[in-house]
C-alpha cells in the first residue's frame, strides 16, 4: 500500500509536469507535447523537488495535498495556454518513430518497471543511504516544522548536514503520503527518478534522432551495470546524473533550435542536480561554461538560465550560511592558499587515473564512456562546433574540478577515491552518453546546427 | 520479507546488534531529546559512529547537542547511573529517563 502510495504521489509529478510544458512554452501545442510528454515527467519533479527543498530549507512543511493541487493547477493553467488548433504535417518518419515508440516504450516499461520490483523490498543498507539521505527524509516527513532540529543541528554533524535538500524533500512527500516512514520508499524514489530521467532523455531526443541510434543508446544507459544499484542504493549521485544529463540535453537542444523555452528547461534540470547534491553546482557550472563558449552572440540569454538556477539554490546557501554547516571533506576555500595547493597538487595524476579507472569499467558504465567519448569526437570530425565546444567544455571542466576536489581535501587520497570513485563520474559519463546521439543526428546538417547557434 | 526485517537489515549492515538497537528504541519516545553516552577507553571514532547511527535509528525522537539538554540519556557498553533501564546481552546498553 505504501509503495502504491510513492506510485501516486510520482503520478501527480508527472502531472505537473505535463502542464508545465505549455506553460514553459517547450509543448505549446499539443502536436509538440505529443511529441514531448516523455519530459513531462522529469521536469514535475524537478519543480516539485526545488519547492519542496526550498520549503524544507524554512523549515515549512509540504502536505502532500498540496502536490494535489499543484498538479490540477498546473494542468488547469497549461491547458488554458496550449494551443490545440494547430497541425503539423506527419513525415514517414516520424510515423515510423511513432510507431517504433508505441513498441518499445511499454517495453522500456515493463523492463525498467521489472528491474524496479526488484527494488520494491530493498532497504537502505548502505551508509549514506541511511546516515544522510535516508535520515534527512525522515526528519523532513517527521519532524515537518522542526526538522531543523535535525538538518541544521550539530548533534548530526557527521551526516553531511551542508547537502541540499531536493532528495530528501521528494522522499518526505512518498514518505508522508504513505503515512510513515520505511526506507524502501527512499530506495523506490531513487529507482523512479532513474526512470524518469530516461523518459526526458527519450523525450528530448525522439524529434531528432532516428529510432535506430536513439534506443540503443537509452538501452546502454538503462542497463550499464551502475545505474539500477545506484539509484536503489538511497545515495544522490546517480539521481544527479539524470539530472546533468538533462540539463545538459535542453541546453543542447537550444544551441541546435534557438527557442529560450529549452533554455528554461535547461536551468530547471540544472537547478534539479544542484539541489540533488554538491557537485551538481559543479556540473551546472561546466555546462554552462559550455554554453556560454557555444553560443556565439546569445550569451546574455545563457547567463539569464544560469542566474535562474543560481536563485533556486539561494534559499539554501542562506540555510547553510546562516546555520554554519560546511563539508568536513575539503574547502574550496584552499584553492587560494599557495602553500597548501603547492603541498598537495601531486595528488592530481592519482586523481585523475582513478576517476578515468572507474569510468572506464565495463562492470560498472558498459559502453557509456567510450559512447560519450566518441560522441564528442565525432561533433569535432564533422564540425557540429557548437554541441563538440559544449561537449567538450563540460567534460573537461566537470573532470577538472572533480580532480581538484581530491586534490584540496585533507582526506587521505587512496581512501578518498575508494569511497567516492565509482559514483562522483556518473554525471559527466551518463551526460555525455546521452548527447551522442543528438551529434549522430546533426552530423549531417552541422552548418544548421552552427548557424542555429550563432543566432543572435 | 517485511517492514521489521527490512529495518533490521541497516543495523546488520552497520555491524550492530538488533536487539540492543531494538531495546534503545523501545525505550526512547519520538517526543524525546537524547544524547549517546560511550566509554572514553572506546575513543571518539566509536562514540561518532554511536551518534550517527542513534541519529537515523531514533528519529523522530531528536539528538540533543549537549547531553544537559537531554532528556534520555542512552549509555552504549557502559553501564548507565542508578535509575538506567539496561540490557546486558548481546551488548550493555542502558537508558535513562530523567524526570
Amino acid at each position: 500500500m505504501s509503495v502504491a502510495r510513492l506510485l501516486g504521489e510520482n503520478a501527480l509529478m508527472f502531472l505537473v509536469g505535463l502542464g508545465l510544458l505549455p506553460l514553459l512554452g517547450v509543448a505549446p501545442t499539443v502536436v509538440r507535447l505529443k511529441r514531448l510528454w516523455g519530459v513531462a515527467y522529469l521536469t514535475g519533479m524537478a519543480v516539485v523537488g526545488v519547492v519542496a527543498a526550498t520549503l524544507a530549507s524554512f523549515s515549512v512543511p509540504f502536505p502532500p495535498i498540496a502536490l494535489a493541487v499543484a498538479a490540477v493547477v498546473s494542468l488547469v493553467l497549461g491547458g488554458r495556454r496550449i494551443d490545440r488548433g494547430s497541425h503539423e504535417p506527419q513525415s514517414v518518419a516520424a510515423t515510423l518513430d511513432r510507431a517504433v515508440a508505441f513498441v518499445l516504450v511499454p517495453t522500456l516499461a515493463v523492463a525498467v518497471g521489472g528491474a524496479g520490483w526488484a527494488f520494491v523490498s530493498k532497504p537502505l543498507r548502505d551508509w549514506d543511504g541511511w546516515a544522510i539521505w535516508g535520515l534527512k527524509a525522515h526528519a523532513i516527513a517527521a519532524l515537518g516544522s522542526s526538522s531543523g532540529d535535525v538538518i541544521a543541528s550539530s548533534a548530526y554533524y557527521f551526516s553531511h548536514l551542508e547537502y541540499p535538500l531536493l532528495l530528501p524533500g521528494l522522499d518526505a512527500l512518498g514518505i508522508r503520503s504513505a503515512g510513515g516512514y520505511e526506507s524502501r520508499l527512499v530506495v523506490m524514489q531513487g529507482v523512479l527518478v532513474g526512470f524518469a530521467g530516461l523518459l526526458a532523455i527519450w523525450g528530448l531526443l525522439r524529434d531528432r534522432v532516428r529510432p535506430a541510434v536513439l534506443w540503443p543508446t537509452i538501452a546502454a544507459l538503462a542497463s550499464a551495470p551502475a545505474v539500477l544499484p545506484q539509484l536503489a542504493s538511497g545515495y544522490a549521485d546517480m539521481p544527479m546524473a539524470f539530472f546533468v544529463a538533462c540539463g545538459l540535453l535542453a541546453g543542447a537542444r537550444w544551441l541546435l533550435e534557438p527557442r529560450a523555452s529549452w533554455l528554461a528547461l535547461t536551468s530547471l534540470f540544472f537547478a534539479g542536480a544542484a539541489l540533488s547534491k554538491d557537485e551538481g553546482d559543479l556540473f551546472a557550472a561546466a555546462a554552462y561554461a559550455g554554453l556560454l563558449l557555444a553560443a556565439r552572440g546569445r550569451r546574455l540569454h545563457v547567463l539569464l538560465s544560469a542566474c535562474a538556477v543560481a536563485c533556486a539554490l539561494i534559499p539554501w546557501r542562506v540555510f547553510i550560511a546562516v546555520h554554519d554547516l560546511s563539508t568536513s571533506d575539503f574547502k574550496l576555500s584552499k584553492s587560494v592558499d599557495p602553500g597548501w595547493v603547492s603541498g598537495q597538487i601531486h595528488r592530481a595524476p592519482g586523481a585523475l587515473a582513478g576517476l578515468a579507472r572507474y569510468a572506464v569499467d565495463v562492470h560498472l558504465y558498459a559502453l557509456l564512456t567510450p559512447i560519450g567519448f566518441a560522441g564528442i569526437l565525432l561533433a569535432i570530425a564533422g564540425r557540429v562546433r557548437s554541441l563538440a565546444v559544449y561537449g567538450a567544455t563540460f567534460a573537461f571542466l566537470s573532470v577538472a574540478g572533480l580532480v581538484w576536489i581530491y586534490v584540496v581535501s585533507w582526506i587521505p587520497l587512496d581512501f578518498y577515491l575508494v569511497q567516492t570513485q565509482d559514483r562522483v563520474t556518473a554525471s559527466v559519463v551518463l551526460g555525455c552518453a546521452a548527447l551522442t546521439p543528438l551529434v549522430i543526428a546533426e552530423l549531417g546538417q552541422p552548418a544548421r546546427a552552427d548557424a542555429a547557434a550563432s543566432v543572435s | 520479507m517485511d517492514e521489521t526485517q527490512r529495518d533490521h537489515v541497516v543495523v546488520g549492515a552497520a555491524g550492530l546488534q538488533t536487539e540492543s538497537w531494538d531495546f534503545i528504541r523501545s525505550h526512547v519516545r519520538p517526543s524525546d531529546r537524547y544524547a549517546i553516552e560511550t566509554p572514553d577507553r572506546l575513543g571518539e571514532g566509536f562514540h561518532r559512529f554511536m551518534r550517527t547511527f542513534a541519529g537515523y535509528w531514533l528519529l523522530p525522537a531528536v539528538a540533543a547537542t549537549h547531553p544537559d539538554d537531554a532528556n534520555v540519556l542512552v549509555y552504549i557498553d557502559e553501564r548507565g547511573p542508578r535509575g538506567a533501564v539496561c540490557l546486558e546481552a548481546p551488548q550493555l546498553v542502558c537508558v535513562l529517563r530523567r524526570s
